[in-house]
């Protein structure tokens, strides 16, 4: 199968895992949303998140048992530039209120306004960074 | 609203569907979200929009088909959220969000799933990541 062809499957399946989770419990939620609400530690709203998270790294860990190319990186980041991209993914998602599942897979899925200029704006200051990044490492 | 013991098992194959997509599609991987980021690269890799295309069309297809219901299986109350405004809020977060995701090639989703290397780095990524969510939380 080609790149092309895994995508399309693989987008399938995300979309029909948020589908399920939606018709199955009622939650409407990206995984920096799901995750996020662990630290509100609001009683009988914990179990869910945890069950979910679970469910992404049982999943995850079979498959890097059944195709561990798929996770293999050539990306060697230091730990500084770790640190800081993970702080701004999280303050970031958590000031926009959603990630690239919540606001770009959800959000647009239920034509949000708002979803489709937030899932704009990532690409593009995305896009910017890695424009930046290799401009400065080229001089 | 208490989850029955059959929703949580849903739950949890809800997130294995979603993190099963994400492998598939190539999108755990740092080196494709860069790929895609980098616009004017010469090897463009636009997986990302097939997977989010193909997510965004099954999701909608669930969310339009419960949107007015009021309620999803197991008589689970659902109300389909308002439309956000689009604020300054979301435009700084989203493009604080981007510049993160730029910097590593790492959304939450991928961060989480990626402890199973564990590798140094990605738990570095997301102990900031939760930082950032409790600072930028909506008090």
């Amino acid at each position: 199968m080609s790149e092309t062809h895994l995508a399309i499957f693989g987008g399938i399946l995300v979309g029909l895992g948020f589908a399920l989770l939606l018709l199955t419990s009622g939650k409407l939620a990206g995984v920096s949303g799901i995750s996020a609400g662990l630290l509100e530690r609001k009683r009988g709203d914990l179990r869910w998140r945890i069950v979910f998270i679970a469910g992404l790294l049982s999943a995850s860990l079979l498959w890097y048992f059944l195709w561990p190319d798929r996770f293999a990186s050539s990306q060697v980041p230091s730990y500084l530039r770790m640190a800081v991209a993970g702080f701004l993914t999280g303050f970031g998602a958590r000031l926009a209120r959603g990630c690239t599942s919540g606001h770009g897979v959800c959000g647009l899925g239920r034509a949000s306004p708002s979803s489709l200029t937030a899932t704009a704006i990532f690409v593009v200051s995305g896009g910017l960074m890695v424009f930046l990044i290799r401009y400065f490492y080229a001089t | 609203m208490q989850l029955r013991k059959i929703q949580y098992v849903y739950i949890f194959l809800s997130a294995f569907l979603v993190s099963s997509g994400i492998v598939i599609s190539g999108m755990v991987n740092p080196d494709k979200i860069l790929r895609f980021l980098d616009f004017t690269g010469p090897e463009w890799d636009p997986s990302l929009l097939w997977v989010m295309l193909l997510a965004i069309m099954v999701f909608s297809t669930a969310f339009f088909a419960v949107k007015n219901k009021g309620s999803v299986l197991f008589n689970t109350p659902f109300r389909a959220p308002a439309n956000s405004h689009i604020n300054a809020r979301l435009l700084l977060g989203a493009l604080i969000f981007g510049a993160g995701w730029g910097l590593a090639g790492l959304c939450p989703a991928p961060a989480l799933m990626r402890t199973i290397l564990l590798d140094a780095g990605t738990f570095l990524f997301l102990a900031l990541m939760f930082l950032g969510f409790y600072l930028a939380r909506e008090k």
